[in-house]
């Protein structure tokens, strides 16, 4: 088991790598000067070779690359904005993000579970697709005017929670339930799929012929199996969460790394841009390596031959 | 596996059997009909202001009412529809077109071509949804040209890493063995033999595709760097629609419900679709 | 032998498709003795594992359905007992060894945890220890090597003929009064079936348990059967002792079946094959099902649907030539 967290984690350096150059390179796509884009198009020529020399723009781009990296967790990469090293800024906004993401992964994994796991045991009945059409629907939803109808009903009409901001435990309720319903569907869809396709397996039959009662052969040896293949979308659910956090966060004004990146962007702070983007892609890549341990743990046979 | 004429009156059956993939078919339909015949079906100009009639309520002039600078919200929710085919179509079509391609290669040639491409696939992945279209709009700058291809580089690898299981798949088949011991040369294989037997998985992914893509672009409008007003994208119009929700929230309403039906016609139809081309999952 | 611990009586099971209705079983009768070994001999697909499945109500519903018949288990009418009698019957009085023991084994369980909830669920077993110890004494008896340690095994760590073994041990766990086997060692090496089948044998006249034993191959039936019960596109076309079977088989396609046996102590030029394929079970034609592929149909046999007729004592055909 050892061995095989080793492998994942080396694996996970030319990703990693690549996720950097990628956000470093992002930069390079605007046209013209990045100089100039940075220093806005009013900027005097004085202000522009401040930048140059700032950031080391006249250096040739591995040089750059190689300063970006450092910059990034030395402190010495700073934002435009709150003039302050990158990482301090990110930080606190990741951690709120994180408690939006979680709380939203944790409603998306009952809601869905149950949801799929009742669709299977009752399919073509009314209960499957009424089940169907609700996954659908929460997938279909934009998280953005979805935020914004919970917010107009909760908030607004009925004025049972907050409309926006962070806080207390209700100002996390509209956000998670927002960010979540498409995460909730298609994990609804997917415990649905890999449920149908383990309950048709012989060892179900052998579990029904031992006498098991219908409980125990779902609940245990069917959702058993049936949540391995399901434990892969929840972790990719977790980076549509991230990225979904975006716009909610955007809706609920919650101060999360998705806001601070739009608002980074809208006042082309791009050194913040550039740190918001590896730091989620980086936690994105490492929440993908959790989902593999936790796959091996679910399916002995990995757990077995990763040895 | 489908795709042969033969089984496409089947697909075509099961679908049309499927009441949930057929009303998808029909909203589909109906979205694309919306977008071709606008200037045909809008009553009124989508861009021109009157401030007389803001926040005009519904009437038989304004089906569905005016927003804050007077206009038509009708006609612009039917011009809107013009803009996101636009985005879906070119957009999907962009990562089909090099996702298949660079899917294809890397599944029928492996080795260190397979290896390369999948790891760059593995970097685009890394950044989720949205992220990766939104940071390279917000540097090419927002308008729509941009936005198709910030959308169509972040589909490209759901598409690469398809065509490249299908192809592992179908090259284990004895008629692919077959076909190169006869001499026929790598990429005449490829097109003749394992692209039309990995066609049913691309084709779902497409339909599921056109969905997650309207959402993204309309995501981006809605962050406002996507396509800029007046154009009457729908994602945009929520955005600014948005200031006014608690006075008029109607205005917020209507390109809400309309993102949300066209991507329920997609999901629809893509999942009955799935279960049409997968007849594994019927007893 | 006393009254017999199965009996089925003209057992039809259909299956609802989305290409049509199947007729997998039509007036199915047989019945297995106290003790007895009865063999239930077929090509695949003509409705043997149907039968097992019927009579432990595990068919598949929808798309399959019992629509007649009678199935008794001890006296007591199978067909009318709720889900909850039934599956206190399930595992505990009748128990099913499955064709297939690397898919029948739940590969997230150990061998050990899957055998022992057979036993829980039907007895109070109050500490763990004695559980296990009874677990680990099941699998020395089925000589499963290692017990100690198997017990502790995933599925995936044990071989082919272990994990046949180990559905053994759970069908053996609470001592059943019927088992059901089917195919018990079709999906084994050669060398691993005769074990296992001498395995069951043993442990079958140790028990006094009966045993419905399902297999394509008359050989296996001829080692272990007392008497056996041929079958043919969801009918039972012939029913008699094991013996009488081989020395006088009457239906033509027992007659078939025997001659595409290959045999060591007759000079054979070559192996006789039987003509043709099952009959489309959605769509089946009048008259006997095997008419044609049969050498010896007569214009009747193109009218009605020979039953089953005992044409001298104890052996029993469904043939119009015979009658």
């Amino acid at each position: 088991m050892g061995r095989f967290v080793a492998q994942r984690l080396l694996m996970l350096v030319p990703v990693l790598l690549g996720v950097s150059l990628v956000a470093f390179c992002i930069i390079q796509l605007s046209p013209g000067d990045p100089a100039q884009v940075m220093a806005g198009m009013e900027a005097s020529e004085a202000d522009i070779e401040m930048i140059r020399e700032k950031f080391g723009l006249n250096e040739p781009l591995p040089v750059q690359y190689w300063a970006f990296l450092k910059g990034l967790f030395s402190g010495n990469l700073v934002s435009l904005r709150y003039e302050a090293p990158v990482m301090e800024i990110v930080l606190p906004h990741l951690k709120n993000t994180l408690i939006l993401a979680s709380m939203s992964i944790v409603l998306a994994v009952l809601l869905g579970v149950a949801t799929g796991v009742c669709s299977a045991v009752m399919r073509k009945t009314w209960v499957d697709y009424l089940a169907t059409v609700l996954a659908l629907f929460g997938v279909s939803m934009p998280v953005f005017w979805w935020g914004l109808l919970l917010m107009l009903l909760f908030s607004v009409k009925l004025a049972w929670l907050p409309s926006g901001g962070m806080g207390t435990f209700a100002h996390l309720i509209l956000p998670s339930v927002a960010l979540g319903t498409s995460s909730a569907g298609i994990i609804a869809r997917m415990t649905r799929s890999s449920m149908l396709d383990v309950l048709k397996q012989d060892y179900i039959t052998t579990a029904t012929a031992k006498g098991l009662v219908r409980s125990v052969v779902v609940g245990r040896h069917a959702l058993r199996n049936a949540l391995i293949p399901t434990v892969t979308v929840i972790g990719l659910q977790f980076g549509q969460l991230l990225a979904g956090a975006v716009l909610t966060e955007t809706v609920f004004s919650w101060p999360g790394v998705g806001r601070l990146l739009v608002t980074s962007i809208l006042s082309r702070d791009f050194p913040m841009v550039q740190a918001t983007l590896v730091i989620v892609a980086a936690l994105f890549v490492f929440v993908n390596l959790a989902v593999d341990m936790l796959y091996a743990v679910l399916d002995p046979r990995i757990r077995y031959h990763g040895r | 596996m489908a795709g042969k004429p033969s089984s496409l009156r089947l697909i075509f059956g099961r679908i049309r059997r499927n009441p949930i993939a057929f009303l998808g078919l029909l909203i589909i339909l109906g979205y694309v009909g919306m977008a071709l015949f606008a200037p045909v079906l809008a009553p009124h100009d989508p861009i021109r202001q009157d401030l007389d009639k803001s926040f005009a309520p519904i009437s038989a002039e304004h089906p569905l009412g005016c927003d804050e600078f007077g206009r038509d919200i009708l006609s612009r929710i039917l011009f809107g529809a013009r803009i996101s085919l636009t985005i879906q179509v070119f957009s999907v079509g962009i990562a089909l077109f090099v996702g298949v391609f660079l899917g294809a290669i890397s599944g029928f040639f492996g080795g260190w071509i397979d290896e390369g491409i999948m790891r760059i696939m593995d970097i685009l992945l890394a950044f989720p949804g949205i992220l990766l279209a939104l940071a390279i709009v917000a540097m090419l700058g927002p308008d729509l040209h941009n936005l198709i291809i910030a959308i169509g580089i972040y589909s490209i690898p759901q598409f690469a890493r398809i065509t490249r299981g299908s192809v592992l798949t179908v090259k284990q088949n004895e008629y692919v063995t077959a076909a190169r011991a006869i001499g026929e040369t790598k990429p005449s294989v490829i097109l003749r033999y394992v692209l039309p037997n990995a066609i049913s998985p691309i084709i779902i992914q497409t339909t599921l595709r056109m969905a997650t893509v309207l959402l993204t672009a309309a995501g981006l409008g809605f962050l406002g760097l996507g396509v800029q007003p007046p154009q009457p994208e729908w994602g945009t119009m929520l955005s600014t629609a948005r200031m006014y929700l608690r006075s008029a929230p109607m205005v917020a309403f209507f390109p809400g419900v309309s993102i949300m039906i066209v991507v329920l016609g997609f999901n629809f139809f893509g999942d009955g679709l799935q279960d049409a081309l997968n007849p594994k999952l019927k007893d | 032998m006393g009254d017999p611990i199965l009996s089925v009586k003209n057992l039809t099971v259909h299956f609802h498709t989305e290409a049509g209705v199947v007729k997998a079983l039509e007036d199915v009768s047989f019945s297995v003795g106290q003790g007895e070994v009865l063999g239930l001999v077929g090509e695949t697909g003509c409705g043997k594992s149907v039968t097992a499945l019927s009579v432990m109500r595990l068919i598949p519903t929808p798309p399959g359905r019992i629509v007649g018949g009678t199935i008794h288990f001890d006296g007591r009418d199978v067909l009318a007992l709720s889900e909850e009698e039934m599956r206190s019957l399930r595992g505990k009085d009748m128990a099913m060894i499955f064709q297939d023991p690397i898919s029948s084994l739940n590969p997230v369980f150990t061998a050990g945890y899957q055998v022992e909830e057979a036993i829980v669920t039907h007895e109070a077993v109050p500490r763990r220890e004695d559980l296990i110890a009874r677990v680990t004494g099941l699998f020395k008896k089925v000589n499963i090597s290692d017990p100690e340690k198997s017990v502790r095994s995933y599925p995936h760590m044990l071989s082919g003929g272990m994990k046949q073994r180990v559905m053994i041990a759970m069908g053996l766990s609470c001592s059943p009064r019927l088992i059901i086997a089917d195919e018990p060692t079709t999906a084994l090496d050669v060398s691993i079936q005769a074990q296992i089948l001498s395995l069951i044998r043993r442990l079958q006249m140790e028990g006094g348990s009966s045993v419905l034993l399902i297999s394509h191959d008359l050989g296996v039936i001829a080692a272990m059967a007392q008497t056996v019960a041929v079958m043919y596109a969801g009918s039972i076309v012939e029913k008699t002792s094991v013996k009488t079977l081989f020395d006088r088989p009457l239906h033509p396609y027992t007659r078939g079946l025997l001659g595409a046996i290959p045999r060591l102590d007759v000079d054979q030029e070559r192996l006789s094959v039987i003509p043709g394929t099952l009959p489309d079970l959605f769509n089946l034609p009048r008259g006997c099902k095997f008419r044609e592929r049969c050498s010896e149909a007569l214009p009747l046999c193109a009218e009605g649907r020979p039953l089953l007729a005992e044409i001298e004592p104890g052996h029993e055909v469904a043939c119009y030539a015979r009658a």
